[in-house]
Order: C-alpha cells, then sequence, then structure tokens
C-alpha cells in the first residue's frame, strides 16, 4: 500500500499478467514506471459463510472452476463464467480481480458480478471501503479505484430460492465475447413467482451494464417461459457499441437471443420452468 | 534486475528489466527455441510452456515471475537422449504435421496425462484448445494421447477407431 500511494498512477498492480502484457503490447502502459506484483499475498481463496461467498481478488480462474458451487447455489454463475475461459493456459494465470479492475467492458467476470450484486472490497493505506459492483465500473478501462487503491476480496450474497446462469458468445468459445450476458433470478419463498430479477449484459457498451426495464418486467410475474421470452426482447432498447466483428445490428439481433438462453438456464436451475 | 530460473533442471541467472517476457528469456538468452513465440498475446499457444507442472503461456509472462518456480521446455522432454513415451506416441501416430505447435501440444498432453492418466476425448479435446495447429490436425494429436493413455488393450476406443 505505501509502494502504491508513492508512486500513485506511475505504478500498476499486476496479478496474472495477461492483461498488463496485452496491455503493454498496444503501448497502454507507456507512463507506468512500477509494476508492483500482487500475486504472492495470499489472496486466493473461495469461502463461504452463508450469507456471502468470498474471492480473495488473486482467484485464479482455473481454482474457481474447480471448486465446489453446485449449480442450485444462487452463485453458480461465478463458476460458470470460470469455465468458459479458455483456454486452459489462461486460466491457470488469469485472476478474478485482475479481470475486473481492467475495466475492460467485454470480459466475462465483471458481467457476473454485476448480476450478482457483487461487493468489492478496496483497501489503500488509509484504510478500506466497499464499493458496489454498480458503482464499480465507470468507463472503458476505468473503474472507481483510485491509483492508490486495490482490490482485495469480492463478496456475492448467498441467496436461497435463487439461481444464475452465464452465456456468451464468441466468435470461437476461446475468443472475447461478442455479446455476453448473466443472469440471477430469485423467487419468493413459494418458488412460483419472480421476486427479484438481474441480468446484465457485456460488450454492449463501455461498461457491463444491468437491463432495468426487464429485470423490472419480471419481478412479481410466475416464471414461465413466455414471461422470460418477453423479458429478454425487452433487453435491446438502446443502441450497443458496435465492434470490429459485430455491428449495432447484430448486436441488437443476439442480445435477446443470448439473454433468453441464460434466463432459461437460470430458471431450471430454480428446478422450475 | 537479476534473476535466477529453473529450465528444466538447470539453474541460468540473467539480466532481465521487468517487462521482458519468459519466452524472450527463453528462446533469445538460454537459446531452447523449442518454445515458440506466435501471437505474442496470449491467443496462440504456441509459447505455451510447464511452470512447475502447470501449462502457461510464456508470452505473457514476465521472466522474474519464474523465479523459485520449475520452468519445462519440450526439451526437457527427453532423459538421457531417450524420447519419452508421450514424444514416442506422437511419431508413432504421426501426429505433427509442419511441427511448429508440436512443442506446445506435448507439454499441455503431458500435464494432462500428469494429472488425469486416463482422461476422457472430452478433457483431451479442452486440454488442447489452448493450442492453435495451423495445419488443422488436431486428429492426430487427440488419437495419439488416447492411444498412449489406454494403449493397445483399448483398441475399442471411440476416438481411436475414428482415426484408424
Amino acid at each position: 500500500m505505501q509502494v502504491l500511494k508513492k508512486w500513485g498512477s506511475k505504478a500498476r498492480i499486476v496479478a496474472g499478467n495477461t492483461t498488463v502484457y496485452e496491455l503493454a503490447n498496444q503501448g497502454g502502459m507507456d507512463d507506468v514506471e512500477t509494476i508492483v506484483d500482487v500475486s504472492g499475498l495470499g489472496l486466493n481463496y473461495i469461502t463461504r459463510d452463508g450469507h456471502y461467498l468470498h474471492l480473495g481478488s488473486m482467484t485464479r480462474f482455473a481454482e474457481l472452476g474447480a471448486s465446489d458451487l453446485r449449480e442450485t447455489d444462487s452463485n453458480f454463475a461465478v463458476k460458470e463464467t470460470a469455465m468458459k475461459l479458455t483456454p486452459p493456459q489462461i486460466r491457470n494465470m488469469a485472476t478474478v480481480g485482475g479481470s475486473v479492475c481492467s475495466g475492460i467492458p467485454f470480459y466475462d467476470m465483471p458481467v457476473t458480478l454485476l448480476a450478482q450484486d457483487a461487493e468489492f472490497h478496496v483497501a489503500s493505506s488509509d484504510g478500506e471501503r466497499k464499493v458496489h459492483a454498480q458503482d464499480f465500473f465507470v468507463d472503458y478501462f476505468i473503474t472507481s479505484l483510485s491509483p492508490e487503491e486495490m482490490l482485495i476480496e469480492i463478496q456475492c450474497p448467498e441467496r436461497t430460492h435463487a439461481a444464475s446462469a452465464f452465456v456468451k458468445l464468441g466468435r470461437t468459445s476461446a475468443d472475447f465475447a461478442v455479446v455476453n450476458s448473466s443472469v440471477m433470478i430469485a423467487l419468493e419463498s413459494k418458488g412460483k413467482y419472480v421476486a427479484d430479477a438481474r441480468i446484465a449484459l457485456g460488450a454492449v457498451a463501455s461498461t457491463p451494464i444491468r437491463v432495468k426495464a426487464a429485470e423490472e418486467f419480471l419481478v412479481g410475474r410466475e416464471l414461465l417461459k413466455e414471461n422470460l421470452m418477453k423479458a429478454a426482447s425487452l433487453c435491446v432498447d438502446f443502441e450497443p457499441t458496435p465492434s470490429f466483428h459485430a455491428s449495432i445490428e447484430y448486436k441488437k439481433k443476439v442480445i435477446p437471443i443470448i439473454v433468453r438462453d441464460a434466463l432459461l438456464a437460470a430458471a431450471k436451475r430454480t428446478n422450475r420452468t | 534486475m537479476k534473476t535466477s530460473i529453473n529450465v528444466n533442471g538447470d539453474m541460468y541467472h540473467v539480466e532481465v528489466s521487468p517487462a521482458t517476457s519468459l519466452c524472450d528469456v527463453i528462446r533469445e538468452t538460454i537459446g531452447l527455441t523449442g518454445v515458440k513465440k506466435g501471437c505474442d498475446s496470449g491467443g496462440c499457444g504456441m509459447c505455451t510452456i510447464l511452470m512447475d507442472d502447470v501449462p502457461v503461456l510464456s508470452c505473457m509472462t514476465p521472466c522474474w515471475k519464474a523465479e523459485k518456480k520449475k520452468v519445462l521446455t519440450v526439451e526437457g522432454l527427453a532423459e538421457k537422449g531417450k524420447l519419452s513415451k508421450l514424444q514416442e506416441s506422437f511419431i508413432r501416430n504421426l501426429a505433427p504435421q509442419c511441427g511448429y505447435c508440436t512443442p506446445a501440444m506435448l507439454l499441455v498432453a503431458k500435464a494432462l496425462l500428469d494429472s488425469n492418466p486416463h482422461p476422457s476425448e472430452d478433457e483431451v479435446r479442452f486440454a488442447l484448445c489452448g493450442v492453435l495447429c495451423r495445419c488443422t490436425g488436431y486428429i492426430p494429436y487427440i488419437h495419439a494421447i488416447m492411444d498412449l493413455a489406454f494403449g493397445s488393450s483399448n483398441q475399442n476406443n471411440e476416438c481411436v477407431k475414428i482415426c484408424r
């Protein structure tokens, strides 16, 4: 922390190195004078206490993919996201914290953590603070972290009667997402009506976003296929940012399909459709 | 900065910049060119090495990160001039074509078989998915790995049947 304070924006934290090297190759690290390796701090752990799933920020995707989260857990999408990250070599290197702090809108994990309503524990030499996933992502490559701060832990609420799913569309399974979506559906205790829904999309704006209109549509309605399809169709009420491989029109076409797949998968995991 | 790395059991003391990749050091300084520098951005897997028996991409790993770790490249597979069983299986099954991806394929296959001696075909496919074969000759590699894992006792294995 002292080092970060001293060097400020001239220092860059590295963990798994994958994003940093990609950036360095593109000239994005030219103003950096010091790199601070934090992978040896013992921040790789996955624990559950009945209220929260705690992820150390240096947890590697390979460790997450091998964790004992089950499909019926409300946090399963976290494991699912890690399992969809290929190739295995990258999984052995890249960390959860790195994928979040780089602020890259087409990465997979930020989308899932947004849908999980995760809290980020951030530390600096002045103390600690908590940031909600909604407030964490600011713009391309920009998060609410100041240069002197570091992400320590991510906490995802564990919910009952809830399930989640992550679906990604890429050119190949090993490529970055063209569009990705992560959803969480919580049912009221009788298990018939939707009590809470979160639908997050990635690679469509400068940060991962939530689609409030579709979420609000689902809340209070019965968990039926028609309702899920309708909610998915409400997800294109904006102009997605085009990318090299996908135009606005194309993205508008695939977003409802990706969201539908995610919603149906999550609904199946609540043992009701 | 000065750092010491253990490659294939030999210690090398090298002077590097913090940004120097392990791939560059292994190729240029140490001279082991079995590690290929393909895309240099984590996309093709040619630079795969085993670091403490886990496959990682050396083009994205800074050299200092390998300190106190065991690095294995394809040159370290053969023992006392004798090819490993995996290499022999690759040759026997005519797995390599142009050979460019073969070092990386051997290493990911070794990591797979060391942790899981009898993998399913899906597990083999997943292990290989991070190594891009420019000849697209993936099937013979899968065949070679399955052949070694199950040997002649498994002639009925689906993958082996398809390949033959």
